[in-house]
């Protein structure tokens, strides 16, 4: 059932997953080296090869990413379409930002409008109507007849009390990724295990680091801290993360991890090392999906999350030579071995 | 008239002052297709009103929320003079829009803000009996107490499981009391010396404290009046808010203000759109764009005479590597506009390529009139389209003409209102005989496939497509395979035998299509190469032979017609004189509704599939000309 299903998406994963880069073609490319042809899409190649790019990069992988992800979830329907085009709505959540932070510090909508991000065909937010509106309250009046209209109550009350931006922002992202898990839970096709699999190891990282950065790094109180993470759990609990809001420092919380982040986070000093450390699980999470099993919805998503790491890491190899850093520094930075045989992932 | 008017591509530079007001007289002129300019961007390397068209742009959107908020229609079409609209006057026009949407959008903020408290104090009400039943003195939620900080309030009903949780790691518990329409009453209570850290959960979980009566314990009917008063203030206020947005839109000094806004923004909206195409240097700008041959001459008066000769007007035929990008202006008289839309919702006609509208306009008149030949049901028909030509529109000339079609063709088949024999048949009865109705709509076919042929065939020459005329499965190869093929079968109906120069006909035409395939398949492999082009051809063949049987529908639906008119009859006979009359009535109902919206489907599927698709490529580019106010539709030109 699931093979005459999803026969053309598993044929058109296996197509795009050869553009995936292996750890040499990474290494390569960190020194400067061409990779074979299709791996990075030429229109970044080209924009690559040119001067004064990084500005434009952010936009021309993320319409990489949106274009390959269209082709995928054309077959699609239900909530498995559901799923993957919600994956691509947090680019959106980008723009949302963007337009709020723009209309608080009363910037022309020229200047918001070039900041935003094209999201194609995908695009859910009225974002030109957005930009147009006159005064914060009105684009809040705007939202509310959009799916934010949970968030925009709240905004007003941290308006009215002159609150900072990090609160709305938190509560943009927490309700994105709790909408990503509601949405990985009802898909219960064929590889409705490996999706979950992949979003829950998603949630639980970025719980995980949420949790580390509100205690340790703004230091706020932990019922406030637990409050904030995604109110969802896969390895780790609601009581699981109760209990590490309440932990005294960062090295306690680190010890009294459950497995396997005990294993993975062992001797991790901050909050940037743990979410690199817990992305290359994800990543591994994908791979194994991608690679070893078919037929079914998790490997387009498996996919999608590869497609991504390959092109952040093909935009911090070409902001890192355009610094210039050395290749060292790049695959430090990346999280990559060294030549010498240094610090492993 | 079969073709898309002649056109001829215009240059047109002039002064940068007088570029609003030349876009002014093309928008007016309603001919004139814009289009980048053809001059090189080094020479001309400025874009032209950036500025105009942001503040456009801006006054735009203001104009249309100012509108919506009043309830207004846009505003009728101005009858003023064309004055061109300068950047200034925009500019003014923009900064009053401004002005007055930022009092409308704090009228839509303080109404927005009486509706949300309207709807919490309704719920405080509906929650006041829960309230009673709390077994604590709810006075000393307004009391700070040094050691027990309570305190009463709302969050969204989402929110609570985990605003439960984070409380209690706080050393706080709440008692949710009442939900509605996904919001949560509760109380929370805790140690004080929480109070901070327990603030910025509030604040992270959207908490909105609630204002409570002191007197809510003791005397509930006092409170509940003090809720309903409260609700009905704010009714007032709303109501009052109501009354000022009604009277400051009634005003005749501000809608006289608004309109003539609108009027200056139409007024603007033509440079808008032709300025994104302008390039300029100092004090020049450079348009270009596309005008109907037949026009050429008035709007070099119309220039002449507005302009006073500060311009140069240049023109030239279409290259021969632009046809494609030409745009299709197809013009017709008024009773054929109906025709040219469904050939439009078809595709828009090539620039060369024969415009169908009129063969199509025939062929499927006279189709639904043989599918639906009644002479009473034809009239009627032909009457609606007379009597609510206001209401159909455009559409009133096609109802009337299908209309007359099916008069006509009942007045052949003798058949009135379903009777068949109150007035004798001119021609024949259908169903007296089937046969010669197959055998007509057979005919009927292979004259609509073969002019369809023919009609690729020019097409294709015109567009120097000669191979692809000559040898295409479309052109004159499939044709004579048809055509021999036909005459085969006719030959061997009549004579039993099919003679030595048809088969030799067949495969010259089968031959050539084998050819042509194979030549465009060149890379294959020489088995897939034989394999596409035996395809190719033999697909050729079938579609040509089920294309023809298709039209059989004709004679089918013509039967179609007797046969229901019949059940209809067979029906009323078994009632009473009133049931009779009232089937027979409710059955030609039926039948006109039901059946002649069928036949219509059927016979616009015969035109666009075995027609259309045969000779129409449908993908030519539309004329849409500059006009007057935002977006300029497709021309469709009486002539």
């Amino acid at each position: 059932m699931s093979v005459a299903r999803y026969a053309y998406l598993n044929a058109r994963v296996s197509v795009f997953a050869e553009r995936l880069l292996d750890l040499d073609e990474i290494q390569a490319l960190v020194e400067g080296h061409v990779t074979r042809p299709g791996a990075i899409p030429p229109e970044l190649a080209r924009e690559a090869a040119g001067a004064g790019l990084a500005d434009d990069l952010d936009q021309g992988h993320i319409t990489v990413l949106l274009r390959e992800l269209a082709v995928l979830i054309r077959p699609l329907s239900g909530p498995a379409r559901d799923l993957l085009s919600y994956w691509a709505h947090r680019f959106e959540l980008t723009n949302l930002k963007v337009i709020i932070r723009g209309k608080m510090a009363g910037q022309p909508q020229v200047a918001i409008q070039q900041d935003l991000l094209d999201m194609g065909s995908l695009e859910r937010l009225p974002t030109v109507e957005l930009v147009q509106t006159d005064s914060l309250e009105e684009l809040l009046r705007r939202l509310d007849q959009t799916a934010y209209a949970s968030i925009t109550d709240q905004a007003r009350q941290l308006l009215e009390r002159g609150e900072a931006l990090f609160a709305l922002d938190a509560a943009i992202d927490r309700r994105y990724f709790a909408g990503l898990a509601r949405r990985g839970n009802v898909v219960d096709s064929a590889g409705g295990r490996q999706l979950r699999a992949i979003v829950g190891s998603v949630i639980d990282r970025v719980n995980l680091v949420w949790l580390l950065r509100y205690r340790f790094a703004y230091n706020l109180p932990p019922a406030q801290a637990y409050y904030l993470l995604i109110p969802a759990g896969y390895r780790l609990s609601g009581g699981r993360l109760q209990q590490l809001a309440q932990r005294a420092s960062f090295e306690e919380v680190i010890a009294s991890l459950p497995a396997p982040f005990a294993r993975l986070l062992a001797g991790t000093r901050n909050s940037t090392e743990a979410t690199l450390r817990l992305e290359f699980e994800t990543w591994h999470i994908a791979s194994d999906v991608l690679y070893h099993s078919s037929f079914n919805v998790a490997r387009a998503l498996a996919y999608m999350v590869l497609r991504e790491r390959d092109l952040r890491r093909w935009r911090a190899i070409v902001r890192g030579r355009n610094l210039p850093a050395t290749p060292d520094m790049i695959r430090t930075a990346l999280g990559l071995p060294l030549p010498e045989g240094g610090q492993s992932h | 008239m079969l073709r898309p008017q002649r056109m001829k591509r215009v240059g047109l530079v002039l002064l940068k002052d007088d570029a609003p007001r030349a876009a002014l007289l093309l928008a007016d002129y309603g001919s004139f297709a814009p289009e980048l300019t053809e001059v090189v961007p080094e020479s001309l390397p400025e874009l032209a009103g950036e500025g105009y068209r942001a503040a456009y742009r801006e006054a735009k959107t203001r104009l249309d929320r100012i509108l919506a908020h009043f309830a207004m229609p846009i505003p009728d079409e101005s009858a003023e003079p064309l004055q061109a609209v300068a950047e200034p006057q925009l500019r003014e026009v923009g900064a009053w829009l401004k002005e007055t949407w930022t009092r409308c959008s704090k009228a839509e903020e303080r109404m927005r803000k009486l509706r949300e408290e309207h709807r919490r104090t309704e719920q405080l009400l509906q929650g006041l009996d829960r309230f009673r039943n709390i077994d604590i003195d709810l006075t000393r939620l307004h009391a700070k107490g040094t050691l027990l900080d309570m305190r009463i309030g709302t969050l969204p009903s989402a929110n609570l499981q985990r605003f439960e949780e984070a409380l209690r790691l706080a050393g706080y518990t709440a008692i949710p009391f009442f939900a509605a329409e996904g919001v949560a009453h509760l109380i929370i209570a805790g140690d004080s010396g929480q109070a901070g850290a327990i603030e910025r959960v509030l604040q992270a979980a959207n908490w909105h404290a609630t204002d409570v009566p002191a007197e809510f314990h003791g005397k509930p009917a006092e409170v509940r009046a003090d809720l309903t008063e409260r609700m009905l203030g704010l009714d007032r206020q709303a109501a009052e808010e109501e009354r000022q947005r009604r009277t400051e839109g009634a005003r005749p000094e501000f809608q006289a203000r608004l309109v003539a806004a609108a009027h200056t923004l139409r007024r603007a909206a033509p440079y808008v759109q032709l300025s994104g195409l302008m390039r300029g240097r100092g004090e020049l700008v450079a348009v270009s764009g596309w005008v109907p041959d037949s026009g050429l001459r008035p709007l070099q008066q119309c220039l002449q005479g507005q302009l006073c000769g500060r311009f140069v007007l240049s023109a030239r035929a279409p290259r021969d590597d632009e046809h494609m990008g030409v745009p299709s202006l197809v013009s017709h008289r008024r009773w054929l506009r109906p025709f040219a839309a469904l050939v439009l919702n078809y595709g828009v006609p090539r620039y060369d390529e024969i415009d169908p509208t009129i063969p199509f306009a025939v062929s499927f008149v006279l189709m639904f009139g043989m599918m639906f030949g009644d002479l009473g049901q034809g009239a009627v028909i032909a009457l609606a389209g007379v009597l609510f030509s206001r209401r159909l529109g455009d559409y009133g000339p096609l109802v009337v003409a299908v209309g007359a079609s099916s008069s006509f063709f009942g007045l052949l088949y003798g058949s009135v209102f379903g009777y068949e024999g109150l007035i004798p048949a001119v021609w024949v009865s259908p169903l007296s005989d089937p046969m010669l109705m197959l055998r007509v709509a057979l005919g009927w076919g292979i004259g609509f496939i073969v002019l369809a042929t023919l009609l690729t065939i020019y097409n294709r020459l015109i567009e120097g497509r000669l191979r692809d005329a000559l040898l295409d499965s479309h052109g004159v190869a499939g044709l004579v395979a048809y055509l021999g093929l036909l005459a085969g079968a006719w030959r061997l109906l009549t004579a039993g035998q099919l003679g030595a120069a048809i088969p030799g006909v067949v495969c010259a035409g089968l031959g050539a299509i084998f050819v042509d395939s194979w030549e465009k398949s060149a890379g294959s492999a020489f088995a897939e190469r034989v394999l596409i082009s035996l395809v190719e051809a033999y697909e050729a063949i079938m579609a040509y032979l089920s294309n023809t049987v298709s039209f059989l529908r004709l004679a089918a639906f013509s039967l179609n017609h007797v046969a229901l008119s019949i059940a209809i009859f067979a029906l009323g006979n078994m009632l009473h004189a009133a049931g009779y009359w009232v089937t027979v009535l409710l059955g030609n109902i039926f039948i006109l509704v039901l059946e002649g919206g069928i036949v219509a489907i059927q016979a616009i599927r015969l035109e666009y599939y075995e027609g259309f698709s045969r000779f129409f490529s449908g993908d030519g580019r539309p004329f849409r000309p500059l006009a007057l106010g935002s977006e300029p539709g497709i021309a469709l030109q009486d002539r």
